[in-house]
């Protein structure tokens, strides 16, 4: 009887914190992503005037729980977190050093529910949002610029297509580096890159103005013209 | 087609790269035939307003080059050498997509068109394909698909084959000679150009013979295999 | 814009983010990003110019904020950006158009001259004003005291006066290349 009781309780609490989960993963997401993004400013700027540990601490640990629920994976990877815990440890450390233990906590607990609060809203933003507001954001600024939107579209694939490119270069800069027996250090590696990249950035420019990429183009005309049909 | 080239002379700083060029081109199939550095990129360049002349002018179908360059680059379609620096989305589908939105401003125009074309070419099949998966072959038919989606009247191709393998250059020039517009194509490989209607060989800057491709084969075994400097 | 502006820029911008993912690394400790990064960009003003330079390290910073790991060690996401680092990435943007600004002042004169130029360019773009944006941000997210916050990053001036030099040296060399 009291197993079965006490099975029933865990399986409520299971059910309960599953329908917290998702329901807290779902109002997040859905939220539109400009939005997540001012509160995040709003957030981080509160965090940062804040002073109170006992509140830094609560709401550091809040954030961190909200994170962990909106996570997707189960177990928090030590391999990937270290690096970040050891520098936040590393902050905390100096600055209990230089101003005393309660500031070092705040510092911490600060580090701590920002970062949270971060990962929170990347966790529930997809990257098709965020490049939406990025151009909501940018095309005020280009209009300014006097760079049509167009343009940035364009820029913001070249570059992605590029990213690729750029290491498949390093790699065989490395090859012909090795190749000539000259050792592979940043700074041999790093003019040849530099040099190929300049010149591609030529191919590129002709390419892209040939085919009049992100230009406002005039409506086709068919020219007069005697083509000899094979 | 006509293209006029009316007495063209281009400078740099360092050298003279084209010396004296007038040329009127009206035939189907082009080839220009040169070693590096003879200015062969340089002339067919022009055509599209990519670089200007020191002196001179060049006229496409009644269009002076220098005065009307949007309308020029609309009906003149340019394949460069290397696959890679062309094609600038990294899916397939959204580089010719993004160049087809100011002519088709319906989405579903352009899907059509898009797919239309990449199966003329046999590679529909890459239409949802990250580029920089793909061969170089591939992403040349795929580099060529982007301009043939945009109708040139005209199209002009410098050493599109240079850096393919075996296969793909056939399937390149088999495509090529299916072409209904007219073709200016520049190459270093007289092979190609067998079934071209004219072959411009060009060395130092200037025409040095235009006539028939065995013509040019005849004046190239001739002239080519001395030391520079010497013949022609 | 001009398309070469465009080019050079997603060209650097992929550039950065590249090796970010190349070699691996991590400088978890340090709370400056001192890496092949802020070479990069203050090469990138030396060689491309003001405006190609700095969008370049936008673009960076902001595909960097979307999330991709493109910082130093495979990071990315706004929380590093909001962090006790994040000044010393902001901070490369009006940093990069420092160094290309004053890269394109023009000067006569022997190789020497060119290469005291571009350090300088280097040093006041790459090093002053990154180090302007990144302390009082580093300072008033954790909390430190100003000068304990500069305290802190003096460690890596040395290191990145070094890297001020190499640049220009690059720089001059690429230049001659090119030209």
């Amino acid at each position: 009887m009291n197993t079965y009781k006490l099975s029933l309780l865990n399986r409520l609490r299971h059910i309960c914190r599953l329908g917290l989960r998702r329901t807290l993963r779902q109002v997040l997401q859905s939220m539109p992503a400009g939005f997540k993004l001012l509160g995040l400013i709003f957030f981080s700027t509160a965090f940062i005037l804040l002073h109170n540990i006992v509140w830094l601490s609560s709401v550091a640990l809040v954030m961190v729980w909200v994170w962990l629920i909106v996570r997707t994976e189960r177990m928090v990877s030590w391999q990937k977190m270290w690096p970040l815990a050891l520098s936040f440890g590393v902050i905390f450390l100096y600055m209990a050093w230089v101003s005393g233990l309660q500031e070092g906590f705040v510092a911490l607990f600060r580090l701590i529910a920002l970062w949270a609060a971060a990962q929170t809203v990347m966790l529930t933003t997809s990257t098709t949002a965020m490049m939406q507001v990025v151009e909501t954001v940018v095309t005020p600024f280009s209009k300014l610029c006097r760079a049509n939107p167009a343009r940035i579209a364009l820029l913001f694939g070249l570059t992605i297509r590029l990213m690729p490119l750029m290491v498949q270069q390093w790699h065989e800069v490395r090859e012909a580096q090795q190749a000539r027996g000259v050792k592979v250090k940043a700074h041999n590696m790093l003019v040849p890159m530099l040099v190929r990249t300049l010149n591609r950035a030529q191919a590129l420019t002709d390419a892209i103005d040939a085919r009049q990429l992100g230009e406002t183009v005039q409506p086709k005309i068919q020219t007069h013209s005697p083509s000899a049909h094979r | 087609m006509i293209i006029n080239f009316n007495q063209i002379f281009l400078e740099n700083p360092t050298r003279q790269i084209l010396r004296d060029v007038s040329l009127s081109l009206t035939e189907s199939r082009i080839g220009v035939i040169g070693a590096n550095g003879s200015g062969k990129s340089t002339l067919v360049r022009l055509i599209n307003g990519l670089v200007s002349p020191t002196a001179g002018s060049v006229v496409v179908n009644g269009l002076d080059v220098s005065q009307n360059l949007k309308l020029v680059r609309q009906l003149v379609g340019f394949v460069f050498q290397n696959p890679d620096n062309q094609i600038v989305f990294p899916v397939v589908s959204e580089d010719l997509d993004f160049g087809l939105k100011p002519r088709l401003p319906n989405a579903n125009d352009r899907h059509f068109r898009i797919k239309e074309t990449l199966a003329r070419l046999g590679i529909e099949k890459l239409y949802e394909r990250a580029v920089h998966e793909l061969s170089g072959g591939e992403k040349q038919l795929v580099a060529l698909a982007a301009v043939l989606s945009l109708e040139p009247e005209i199209l002009i191709l410098d050493e599109p084959t240079t850096q393919l393998d075996l296969r793909y250059r056939n399937r390149l020039m088999h495509i090529v000679s299916r072409l209904k517009q007219p073709v200016i194509f520049v190459t270093h490989d007289l092979d190609l150009l067998q079934d071209f209607d004219r072959v411009l060989v060009v060395d130092q800057g200037q025409i040095v013979h235009d006539g028939s491709p065995r013509q040019a084969l005849d004046w190239y075994v001739v002239h080519m295999s001395q030391p520079m400097g010497q013949g022609a | 814009m001009t398309t070469r502006t465009l080019v050079l820029s997603a060209l650097f911008t992929a550039l950065l983010c590249a090796l970010a993912v190349v070699p691996p690394i991590p400088m978890p400790l340090v709370p400056v990003p001192l890496t092949l990064q802020t070479l990069l960009v203050m090469l990138a003003g030396l060689v491309v110019g003001p405006r190609a330079a700095g969008l370049a390290v936008l673009i960076y910073v902001v595909v960097a904020a979307i999330g991709f790991p493109v910082l130093p060690g495979a990071r990315g996401g706004l929380g590093v950006l909001l962090g006790p680092t994040g000044g010393f990435l902001v901070g490369m943007i009006p940093g990069a158009m420092v160094v290309g600004w004053l890269a394109t002042r023009a000067i006569e004169g022997k190789p020497w001259l060119h290469i005291a130029r571009n350090t300088l360019a280097a040093v006041l773009g790459g090093i002053v004003v990154i180090y302007l944006v990144g302390v009082p941000w580093l300072a008033i997210v954790t909390g430190m005291p100003f000068a304990k916050a500069i305290n802190v990053v003096v460690v890596f001036l040395p290191g990145d006066f070094i890297k001020a030099v190499v640049a220009a040296f690059l720089a001059q060399r690429v230049n001659r290349f090119l030209v």
